[in-house]
This record gives C-alpha cells, structure tokens and sequence, in this order.
C-alpha cells in the first residue's frame, strides 16, 4: 500500500504555536522549545495489544511537547471478550490530545497500517512520530526526540532509548548498527543496565519502529513503509533508505521509552508466519534493496552461502522446519522480485551517498557473530538439551535436563578415556581400518566426489566417505582431532544406543536404570569396543554404534513382548520406526555390508518371538503383517540408501566379491578359525579382556533367571538371537558358507549387544530383587556381587594399562611409514605430492573388508590415510594386475605403467619369505630408481613420472 | 496361559536347538589355522605379460659391425623395440628380427606381448689401426647373448691382463639412478687383495673398463664386478694378438712352455658374465688335439676353498682324466685347467664335452675357451657354461654370414634324446628341414649338427629334445678370420 503524496490543508487551525483546538481544558506543561514547534502526529499502531494500549496512550497524552496530535489505528485486532471499544479506550487515555481512532479493513502489518492511515489522513504535520501499542513513553521524550530533529536540518529520523517495560533500569537499544547482511547489532550488553553510559546522542544506522520520529517529507520522499514487509525489519529497511538518500538517523537518549516487545517475546502471534522466517525474508529483501549493485555481486552469494550453513545447522540440531523457513525465506525473495525490482530502482534513484560512507555505521560480521553467539548459546543449549531428552527418552513430552543417561555416559566418556588416554592425546593412529584423516576439513568429500584416475571410472564411490567426512568439517579441518572426535563419537552412541535400548526393556525405576547403565558399560568397553579399537576395527565400531538403535527399532517393530510403559515413544509411527531403521542399516552397511544379513537374523528371531512369545495385540493396534514388513523393508531401504554402490557389492573388486570370490577369501576364511557357535555361546566372539566372557555369560544367564514377564522374555528373544549368530558363525567358520563379514569382531556386534542387554537385564533383574526378602535377596545380592567382581577383574586391567588404545593388540606393521614419510616429506615438497604404491607387508592385524589383506595400496604422499582405506574400484583393479605382471616378470617398465595414477614412490616390503623374489621384481624395473634399501623395505622412485608442479 | 507356556517352551526349544545345531556344526567341521593365509601373499589377479627388456651391449671401435638377432617362440604377434634406436615397436615377422647395421651403443631390446630372446654378433675389423684406445683391437668376431636380468654382480673366471691380451669389461647400467660397480680380480692364489677398481656408471649408460689398465699382468685374472648401488649387466671382450707363436696367448700352458700343438691364434672372446656360482657347468663344445685346445676357467667367489670334478663327454665315451678330478679351487681365487683329448676305445677324442661339477658343496663359476687353427675354423672363442639342461633351447647366430654353423648339443643324462631343430630366418617362418628332425643324441654324449655351410643367412636355432640337453652353438666367419660361439637360452616350455 504505497503512501500518496498529502493533502496542503492545515488539519490544525491553531497553529503551530498554540494548543490543537480539540485539545482539553487541561493546560499542557510548557515546553522549551523555540517559539515555533513543528508539529507531531503520533501514530500509535496496535494489533492485539489492549494490555499495554492504555498505557501506551496515556504515556502520549502526557507529553509535555504541546503540539501533537494522535492517531490510533487499529490493524485489524481480534476483538477479546468484553474488550471496550478502542474509542472508548482511546478517548479515556488521550484526554489532551486531539485524536482519531482508524480501523484497518485487514491485517496490513506495522508498515502497511501506517501507510494506509497517513493516506487516508493526509496529514500535514511536519513530523511523524510512530509508536508500538507496547510502547511507554517518558513524559519529554517528544519533545526530546524533537529537539534533536530540528538540530540538524539533514536529521530525517530519531530514535529514543528503549529500555525494558517492567524493569526500566535495563536497556533494550539505543540504536542499531548493522552488518552487510542486515543483521542488527545494538550493542549492549545481555542485561546492561541503564548507567547514563549510552546516553550520548549519536548518528546510528538504524532506529526501530518501536518509538520513531520522522520528518514527514523524508517519509513521503521514501514511499513510506515498505508493506511487503509486515513484519520486522522495516525499520531497517526505512533508515536505510533515508540514509542513502542523504539523511542521517539519530537516537537520542535522553528520550526513553518502555517497550514490551511483545512480538519478540511471543506474547502476541505473528499472523504472517514464523518470526524466523519474517526475519530472513525481510532482512534479504532490505539488503537486495538498498545495496549497490556491485556489492550485490558479492552479498548475494555470501548470503545463499550463509543460508545453507544455517541451514545445515538446522538439520544437524534435528530442526528441519527452522531449516525450511530459511529456505523459505529465500524462495519468497525469488518470487518476489518483480516488486523488489521496482523498489530497488527508486531506493538507488533516490542514493546520494556510497555504501562505503556508511560503513562506519556497520559492524565486521565477526563482532556481530560474536554477539550473536552469546546471545543465542543459551536459546541453543536449551534447543539442544531439548533435543537430548527427546533422543534420550524417544518421548516427545519434555523431560527435565540432568537426564538419567548423563551420568552413564559420563562414566563411559570418563573410562574411555583412561583406557584411550595413550593414544587421545598422541599423534594419528595408524592401525587396522583407524587411519589418520587427511589434512583439511572437505578432503574426505573431495575423495568422495573425486574418484577418477584419468583412466575412466573407479567404481562406485563408498558412502562410508561421506558419512567420515563430517568429522574434519566437525573438527575444522584438525585431522588429528577428527579421530579423536571419530572414537569418542562412536563410543558414546554406541552408550547412549545400548542404554535406551535397555531402559526401554529394563523394569522401571531404578533398578531398571542401574541395568540400563551396566548395559552401556558391558557394550561400550566389552568386547567389542575392546578388540575394535586396538585392531582399528573402524567398520566394526560403526555397525556397533548403529546397532541398538536398529535392533531396537526391529524388536518395536516385530511385536516383541516389551514390558509396559506410558511413553508415547511405544507407539512411534512406522514410517518413523522404519526410516529409523533404513538410517541405521545405511550407516552399518556402508562399513560393514554384511550388517544388513546380521540384521536380518535378529528381524527373524523378532519376528518369531512376536509370535511366539507376544501377547494378544490390542484392538485398533497396528497390524503385525504391516510393521513385520516395515521392518524388513526398512532394512532393504538401508541398503537402498547405498544405492549405487551397493548395488556393486558382488562386483569384481567390491566388498562382498572379496569375501566371496576374490584372491583374500581365503584370507577371511581363515580369521574365522578358531571361532563358531562356541565363541558365541561364550561371549568370546570378538575375543574381550580376560573375564570379559565369563561375565557376560554371568549375566545372560542370569538374566532368564532373576527376570520376570516381558523382561524374561526378552531374555529368551536375546538368547534366541545369540543362538542363531552363533549358527551362523559356526557356518562361517567352518566353511559351510563362505563369510560375509571381514572378521569375527564385525561378526560378534549384534551377539555383543546382546550380551549386554542381557546383563543389563540382569542387573536390574537383581536388583528389582534386592527389594524382595529371604532368598532371593540374598540370590540377588550375591549375582550382583559376583557380576560386580568379574566386570571389576575383566575390565580393570586394561583401562588402567590403558589397553583399549589402537595398536595395543600388536606395534602397528603397516611398514615404516613414519620413516617414509619423514624421508619423502623433502622430496613431496620440492617435486609435487603424487601418489605411494605400498607392495606387500601388509601384516594385518587381521584381515578387514574397508582395509583389505592388502597386497597393495595407494596413499597420498603422507602414507595411508582414512581416504585410502576405502578401495578405488576398477583402477585399483588395474593397478592390482599391472603388480601382478611386475611381480610374474611380465615387465620390467612398471614406472611407466604406474604414471598416469601418478605413483612417485613404490615401497617394497622385503621381509617375509617372498620378500626377496618380490623386491627383486621390482629391483628389475628399469624405470624406478632406487631411493633407499633397507631390510624391511626398499623405496623405490618412478623415473616414468614427470615432475609435477612444484606446490 | 496354556498356549502361552506352550508357546513360550517352544520358543526355548527353537532356542536351544538354534545354539545346538551351532555347536554340532563346529564339532563337524574345524578348518586348520593356517589355510588361505597364503593369500595374503598372493600377486592379485590377472597377471599378465607386458613387455620386457633384454639388455644388448654395445660395441667400440671404429668399423665395429654389431647385429642383432631378435627372437621370440610365441606363435601371437610380438612386436620388439630396440631402444634407443628405434622406439616404435615392430612386428617379429617370422619369429625372428635381425638388425644389422645398427648403432654401436647399449640397447634395450623390448619385446611386446611375449618374451623375446636376443644376441648380439659383433666384428671388430683386423685393420682397424686408426689411434686411440680402440686401435689397439686386433679384430675378430664374436656373439653373445644379451641379458634379460640386470644383477649386483657378474663374475668372468676367464682373463688375463698380460700383453697380447687386451681384455674389457662394459658394464652397462640400464636403470634410471646412478650405480656404482667394483671391479675386482682373483689369481690362482685368491683374491688380489687391494687391488680394486670402482668405476661410476652413469643412469642408462654404459661404460667400458679396460683391465690392462687396472692391474699388473697376470697371466690367469677372474674379475668380478660388483655393485655397490643399482644394477648392472656386464660382458667381457677380449682380444687376443695374432702373431708368431710366441704369443703371450697361452691359455693352454701356465706353466710357460709352448706346446707342440698348441695353436697360436688371435680373435676376440665376447661373452656375457655369469650372475650366480652353481654346481654344475655344461659346456657342449670342447675339443683338444691338433688345431684345437680348450682351457676351463674356474673361479670361486665363496669363502672357503672349492673342489670340483670335470668330466668329459665324448661321443660314447665319458671321461674323467685324474688331472682333472677333485681339482682345487682356491678361495677367492680361479684356476685354469687345460684340457686333453680323453683316450677312448678308438683313439683319442678329439671332440668332447666338458661337465664341471662341483664336489665339495661350495658352488663355482667356470668359463671355457677355445682356440681354434684348422682349416675349417680359426680364432678364439669363449662362453659361460650352461647351469640347467633343458628340453627347449633358443640358439642365437653367432655369425653374420658363417661358414660354418654348428650347433653342439649335449645330452647329460641317463636316457638318449631325439632332437629337432627348427631354423628361423629373418622374416621367414620356422623351417624344419628333415635332416634336422629326428636326431639322436646319446646318453652322455654329444652331438654337432651342422646347421648351415657357405655363407647362409643368419638365423635362429630352436632346438626341442625329448630329453633335458645342452645346446651351443658355433659359427666360423670368413671375414673377421675367427670362431665364435654361443651358449644356447633354455626356453620353457609350452611358450608355443
């Protein structure tokens, strides 16, 4: 609604200098101004604001600047029960002031409200002097405000200093400054309190709405409001244009208000949409409107940039709708730009100075972040928390923070790191799968994307490199604390999983919460954390971070008997129980493909004991049939997440083609000696700490027998699990079946959680029973005791020796690389990075699927990192038969043949009985020059490559 | 609650039965701890034949002619490359290339899709008297195979640096980083101490060392060239003074005295070295008697001293003279053995075999020389023994455009061999001429088979036995008055 140009007739036939003829009989206090006092026109716009309105006009009506009179425009609010007429409110309030009460035919928002008034008004005050409903102004403020109008004639707009309505003493702004992207910055800060130390009059960027004075022609020159707007940031929007018209915005302190700021503080609705959204919208369209042109060029794309990272932030703290009005906020722009257009071109018409004379107005987007930051860190804490007990609990109704798993998992993160403490405050590991991440913070992502040799396609790119990635963005860059950060993630979800698993099923209570936490404990330092971390087991310790949640999203699903509770968490939508479970199987087979017939197993043991052991379904549940297949088609949709890798999986050179067929079957094969059904039954399957497995065996067997109703029964489903990976181990291990998991560790996951649950249940079981009298206390007693002591035995010892550290299972035997590293690390610098070739000595600390018995590697020119564990497809194919050819004779010019993956280095392992036929092969290559001979190794330089560029 | 206790029994049973079936698999089945580590060591798969290299050596000297011959017994196209002539690989039309003229430096035969075995004939002119170092050379011919290994050291039991002996070794470094060779030298009483010679070879070059030039004349010299860093392959060239029978050329006789029959005849030896020590030395051709002498170099590389027996084989007649039994070979150190004419049954052999075997468990190295003064065949020429019989071998020309061409096999073993020769011409297809087929060699004897006569065009040999054999050939050139020979490249089988 544009403002039309006023009307010339004097609405005041008093004169300036004399009171309003519809004034009271009431004399106003004098003012001190000059002789002629410009005139004031209030506009006072309220929208469901009758708490504060009467004040608010009662504080105008009090002004001791005489020549004012008042508007009142209602903005179409919705009339309250028994509500007086405004009129009458008004009339009651203003008793001085000549006043008009107008009501808006539609919500037009502050901006529009105003505009649509003056045109209909068509005043002819010299200032115009607009107010929120919420809004109490001191009894001078006008006159205040006034005087530093006519101070300068270049003076377009003042503002007063705002402080809070019910704690006057607290400031709210007194100005604004801004960034380039239009953020605000008053200042102040949280909770300054009003010394007199902000009370110099000054020139600011901008003022808000909230009190505003404005000289009536600037107002009309600008067009008024912008409408579009609504709400927020018009005010910006309205100094900023005065500003580049040549004007100056002003506050002026000594004038003081009290706001309510009930928009901010939600004590009204906003009828337009999500503050959020209103604040983006407007603050993107302000910026599209005001800046030049070539600044445009170069905010426009640091503003989508910004918008995705908020975004992304969003999406991380689980808020997707905040993410959407983001996006929202930016589609609205798009789609309104035939009328930002327009409004641009007049605003740049009408420019008179650059951006650059304005920048003293402005804020670095640093200072303001920081600002932003403090301000926001509590709103975060408690949107996290809040998140916390939601992913804690499963519940949507809140939950009070100091949540009954912080305590577990600060123990947990407290022992992790005493049994890590050698290796989280060293250097990278370098052992098994558990390889240092590149240097910087997108690399993983770039190996993700970037995947070609110059030689046609690699293969399909594992999505484990995605899923990686996050850790270096997470740790900005810092490839050392990104493993770190790797293994203490894994570790606590893998606590938190194995704790809301079992809380679910555990009885109430305490005791149910003490089993909750043993079960933590027995999962996250058990065997498999245990024989994970010191092998480097990384798919290992992801399928067993995966794990609860999945398992648990199953036996929801598949109609296990779970013991009775109130939480709405027990009746989650399948669509939700289902995505959980696809995320779950995703995640788990992007290491460990095989995860997905693991998980498959216990759906089937689920499902049985749905119908074995569940009770009477409830009239209007959901069908079985209906979740039963949600469930496996959850599973399939994990695989379906991986998709197109996983549909490569039996390709040549893939992760389940080497288990099956591939020259390493054997290999796998063979890791499974010594293991079966046995192992399993045992809890020996990964192989803990000494007394790791007799304690579990303690605890599932007496899980069956201290529990009781649904708990026992989930005992049995448990145990019945623990039967079937057992079969299904027993047919690996003995040939029956080829193995579709690299190792028993990745095997013996799901039969490790199921050991901890059921010791969990255990322990809740024993201790629901210490309540009880005569023998079975003492029953109980004793199982706790005896579970206490074992636990105590297995996993004291190595947490203290600090066991649990990569590489504690043997020195790492990947090589010298250090020494390589060290020794290349001149040469990287002076002819380029390229690639190294690792032949041979690849003594595994077993054989891995992400880190195959790996006759050979290629690694940056920092040695293998996470990046290389991950196998390159169809080049890594060729390379593979172009050493096979070395190695058979079949050519004596491999340099050549290896330049175009850009290998600079070939390392020769010359220890092990084929050492010496294999370093004489390649001893034989004309074309590589040796660099260093050593028994261990030879190091060997392709005279086939180039130089590259110098870095 | 029936149903359901019954339901719930069931379902322990199903349990039971999962955990029962589980451990009754393990009992059945237990795979031993160690199978499929091999795995781990396996080269991956598809490997496949690329190409290859066989080093080739250069020649010096003004007006040397150096010719290659290129082979291959793959029956797919194989295309060769002879770098740094020529570096766009060509077709071996016919199973054999032949590459006369060609530049006299070290080159790298590279041979695409298939192994190729490759030799090199060299004539040094009589005349060539032009100054410098190379004018010294009296002239004569020789062959020798080109290597398809480069190796830490190369051993050459054979050699002198007495005058009239003018003997070089080219070492030849085919790699992209520099090596550094030591050339050192073993006497009849061991190692010459202090005596040692490091010579830089440069990446991809060769270099020549001239022996006179390193040591005092000695009459018996073994030299040994070692690497201290890269790999290299080495031959040896020597050139032997025709003049009066004064020569100093007396390989025949160390104690000084002249034979009667001893032939007093100049050429060139040109031979690859040996990389390795062995038990067993087969050498095909060997002969004693008026115009022909032969001399056995044997040298011993370990650290303790070496006994060796060499045998001589005739045609039906084997012989093990007492001179030659148990032979002595110093530590560190070579010894010549001259070798007679066994007596047989019918006289004198005058054409034989010699087998070196080592008897005392320390392996040797042994080179033999031939000299040569009848009317069919002059000069001098020398070779490393063969290590291995084989029932496939692949003969070199050991001439340009022979007279003569012999190829000499010997069948060490205890049952007779029925060969066949197959002669490859440059491109032409392999001929199989019939009175080349079907030959019989005896058990413990020896054969020569005269390949060619009056200037032929050079070829390759494939000579394929019934029976593991040693085969060498022999070639008489007209034109540079001297005998060379070549030790035939086993083959393995199946490569058609």
């Amino acid at each position: 609604m544009a403002l039309r140009p006023p009307g010339l007739r004097p609405r005041n036939p008093a004169g300036p200098a004399g009171p309003s003829a519809a004034s009271s009989s009431l004399s106003l206090p004098s003012s001190s101004l000059a002789p002629r006092l410009p005139a004031v026109l209030a506009v006072v716009v309220t929208h469901d604001g009758r708490r504060w309105l009467g004040e608010c006009l009662r504080s105008i009506d009090r002004q001791i600047y005489p020549v004012m009179d008042v508007v009142v425009v209602d903005d179409c609010s919705p009339a309250g029960p028994g509500e007086a007429p405004l009129q009458s409110v008004a009339g009651a309030a203003l008793g001085r002031r000549r006043h008009t009460v107008l009501r808006t035919p539609s919500t037009f928002g502050f901006g529009g409200a105003v505009n649509w008034a003056l045109d209909r008004l068509r005043p002819d005050a010299e200032l115009l002097l607009f107010i929120h409903d919420d809004v109490a102004l001191d009894p001078d403020s006008v006159e205040l405000m006034v005087r530093r109008m006519c101070l300068d004639p270049g003076t377009a707009i003042v503002g007063p200093k705002v402080v809070s309505w019910d704690e006057p003493a607290l400031l709210e702004e007194v100005g604004w400054s801004t960034d380039r992207f239009g953020h605000g910055y008053h200042g102040l800060e949280e909770g300054e309190r009003d010394s007199g130390q902000r009370d110099r009059a000054r020139e600011v960027f901008h003022v808000t709405s909230t009190c505003m004075l404005v000289r009536r022609t600037v107002f009309y020159r600008l067009n008024g409001w912008d409408t579009k707007m609504r709400a927020f940031c018009e005010d910006l929007d309205l100094c900023w244009r005065a500003r580049l018209a040549g004007h100056s915005v002003e506050v002026a302190p000594a004038a003081r208000v009290r706001h309510v700021a009930a928009l901010t503080h939600r004590f009204r609705r906003v009828p337009w949409g999500p503050t959020r959204y209103l604040l983006r919208r407007n603050r993107f369209r302000a910026v599209a409107k005001n800046s030049s042109a070539v600044r445009l060029l170069w905010l426009v794309p640091q503003l989508l940039l910004l918008a995705l990272v908020e975004m992304a932030g969003y999406l991380v703290v689980r808020q997707p709708r905040a993410a959407l009005q983001v996006l929202g906020a930016l589609g609205w722009n798009l789609a309104a730009l035939p009328s930002i257009l327009p409004a641009r071109r007049r605003a740049q018409r009408a420019r008179k100075i650059s951006d650059g004379s304005l920048r003293r107005f402005t804020v670095p987007a640093s200072i303001r972040m920081r600002s932003f930051v403090a301000r926001r860190s509590d709103r975060f804490e408690g949107a996290w928390g809040h998140r916390m007990r939601a992913v804690l609990t499963g519940a949507r109704t809140p939950v009070r923070i100091g949540s009954r798993v912080l305590p577990a998992v600060a123990l947990i993160g407290l022992l992790m790191a005493l049994g890590l403490r050698d290796s989280l405050l060293a250097p990278p590991v370098s052992v098994g799968e558990l390889l240092p991440f590149p240097e910087g913070a997108t690399t993983m992502f770039q190996a993700f994307a970037q995947r070609g040799s110059g030689l046609g396609p690699t293969g399909v790119a594992p999505p484990a490199l995605l899923i990686l990635g996050v850790f270096p963005v997470l740790a900005l860059g810092a490839a050392a604390l990104a493993q770190k950060l790797l293994v203490v993630c894994l570790g606590l979800t893998a606590a938190v999983g194995a704790y809301r698993l079992t809380a679910a099923w555990a009885a109430e209570g305490r005791a149910g919460r003490f089993g909750a936490y043993a079960a933590a404990l027995a999962y996250t330092i058990g065997p498999v954390g245990y024989a994970g971390l010191r092998a480097g087991r990384l798919g290992a310790l992801v399928f067993g971070a995966a794990a609860p949640y999945v398992v648990g999203a199953l036996v929801r699903l598949c109609g296990v008997p779970l013991p009775p509770r109130g939480a709405p968490s027990r009746s989650a939508p399948v669509p939700r129980e289902m995505a959980g479970i696809a995320l779950g199987c995703g995640v788990s087979a992007a290491f460990v493909p095989a995860s997905l017939v693991l998980y498959a197993v216990v759906w089937s043991i689920a499902v049985l004991s749905g119908v074995l052991l569940g009770e009477g379904r409830a009239a209007g549940s959901r069908s079985r049939p209906v979740e039963v297949a949600a469930a496996v088609g959850g599973i399939a949709a994990g695989w379906g997440l991986l998709l197109p890798w996983s549909a490569a999986w039996l390709s040549p050179g893939e992760p389940l083609f080497r288990l099956l067929e591939g020259p390493a079957s054997l290999t796998y094969r063979a890791a499974f000696s010594g293991q079966g059904a046995a192992s399993v039954l045992l809890a020996d399957l990964p192989a803990g700490a000494s007394l790791m497995g007799p304690t579990l065996v303690i605890g599932g067997v007496a899980a069956v027998a201290v529990t009781r109703g649904p708990q026992r029964k989930l005992a049995l489903f448990l145990w019945a699990c623990l039967g079937a990976i057992g079969l299904t181990v027993a047919l690996w291990a003995s040939g029956w079946a080829p193995p579709l998991v690299a190792s028993p560790v990745e095997g013996g996951v799901l039969a490790a959680l199921a050991w901890a649950v059921l010791t969990g249940l255990a322990v809740g079981g024993a201790l629901e029973g210490l309540s009880q009298t005569g023998r079975r206390a003492i029953a109980a007693a004793a199982l706790l005791t005896l579970l206490a002591a074992f636990a105590a035995a297995s996993v004291a010892p190595p947490l203290v020796r600090g066991a649990y550290s990569p590489g504690t299972v043997q020195p790492k035997a990947v090589g010298p690389v250090d020494d390589i590293a060290a020794l290349l690390g001149s040469q990287v610098k002076r002819e380029g990075a390229g690639k190294i070739l690792w032949v041979g000595g690849q003594a595994e600390l077993g054989p891995s699927l992400l880190h195959p018995p790996g006759y050979l590697r290629l690694t940056g020119a920092q040695g293998p990192v996470l990046s290389d564990v991950f196998p390159s497809g169809g080049a890594g194919r060729r390379v593979a038969r172009l050493v096979a050819s070395v190695e058979a004779g079949g050519t004596d010019r491999a340099g050549r043949d290896l330049a175009p993956w850009d290998v600079r280095f070939i390392v020769v392992a010359g220890s092990g009985d084929a050492g010496g036929d294999r370093v004489g092969a390649w001893l034989s290559q004309r074309d590589l020059a040796v660099v260093r001979a050593e028994p261990e190794y030879l190091l060997l330089a392709n005279a086939g490559v180039p130089p590259g560029p110098r870095p | 609650m029936r149903i359901v206790h019954l339901k719930e029994a069931f379902f322990v049973s199903l349990t039971l039965a999962l955990a029962a079936s589980g451990l009754a698999v393990d009992m059945r089945s237990r795979r031993p701890a160690s199978a499929g580590v091999e795995a781990a060591t396996s080269t991956g798969p598809g490997a496949r034949f690329l190409e290859r290299s066989v080093f080739c050596p250069g020649a010096r000297g003004r007006r040397v002619s150096r010719t290659l011959s290129v082979h291959t017994s793959h029956s797919q196209e194989v295309r060769v490359a002879a770098r740094p002539w020529n570096e766009s690989p060509a077709p071996v039309d016919g199973k054999m290339l032949w590459l006369p003229g060609a530049d006299r430096q070290a080159v790298n035969v590279v041979g695409s899709g298939a192994r190729v075995t490759a030799a090199s004939v060299v004539g040094w002119p009589q005349s060539s008297r032009a100054g410098g170092r190379d004018a010294a050379a009296p002239g004569g011919a020789g062959a020798s195979g080109c290597s398809p290994v480069a190796s830490d050291r190369w051993y050459f039991p054979l050699g002198a640096s007495s005058a009239g002996w003018d003997e070089r070794i080219m070492i030849l470094n085919p790699f992209p980083d520099e090596a550094v060779a030591r050339v050192t030298f073993a006497a009849e009483r061991g190692p010459k101490a202090g005596d040692t010679h490091e010579v830089a070879v440069p990446a991809r070059k060769s270099v020549q060392v001239e022996i006179n030039r390193m040591t005092l004349p000695v009459l018996s010299l073994a030299a040994t060239v070692t690497v201290r860093r890269g790999r290299v392959v080495a031959w040896k060239t020597v050139f032997l003074s025709h003049g009066p029978k004064r020569s100093p050329h007396r390989l025949a006789n160390l104690k000084g005295r002249l034979r009667a029959d001893e032939p007093a005849t100049g050429g060139a030896l040109f031979s690859l070295g040996a990389t390795d020590t062995s038990a067993q030395w087969y050498f095909p051709d060997a002969g004693a008697g008026p115009g022909r002498s032969t001399t056995l170099a044997l040298m011993n590389p370990a650290g303790e001293p070496a006994t060796a027996t060499v045998s001589l084989l005739g045609r039906r007649a084997i012989a093990q003279p007492p001179g030659l039994v148990d032979v002595t070979v110093p530590a560190g150190g070579s010894t010549f053995i001259p070798l007679k004419a066994p007596e047989a049954r019918r006289g004198r052999v005058r054409s034989f075999s010699a087998v070196v075997a080592s008897t005392g468990g320390v392996e040797l190295v042994a080179e033999r020389s031939m000299s040569y003064s009848t009317d069919e065949l002059r000069g001098v020429a020398s070779e490393i023994g063969a290590t291995v019989p084989s029932r496939r071998w692949s003969l070199a020309p050991a001439a340009t455009r022979p007279d003569a061409d012999d190829v000499i096999v010997l069948n060490p073993g205890p049952q007779d061999a029925v060969v066949d020769l197959e002669v490859f011409r440059p491109s032409r297809r392999g001929l199989t001429p019939s009175r080349l087929q079907g030959l019989v060699v005896e058990a413990g004897s020896r054969r020569t088979i005269a390949v060619a006569r009056g200037g032929r065009a050079p070829s390759v040999v494939v000579v394929r036995s019934s029976a593991p054999v040693v085969a060498e050939r022999r070639a008489y050139s007209p034109g540079y008055r001297d005998v060379a020979s070549v030790m035939g490249e086993p083959l393995p089988l199946g490569t058609d």
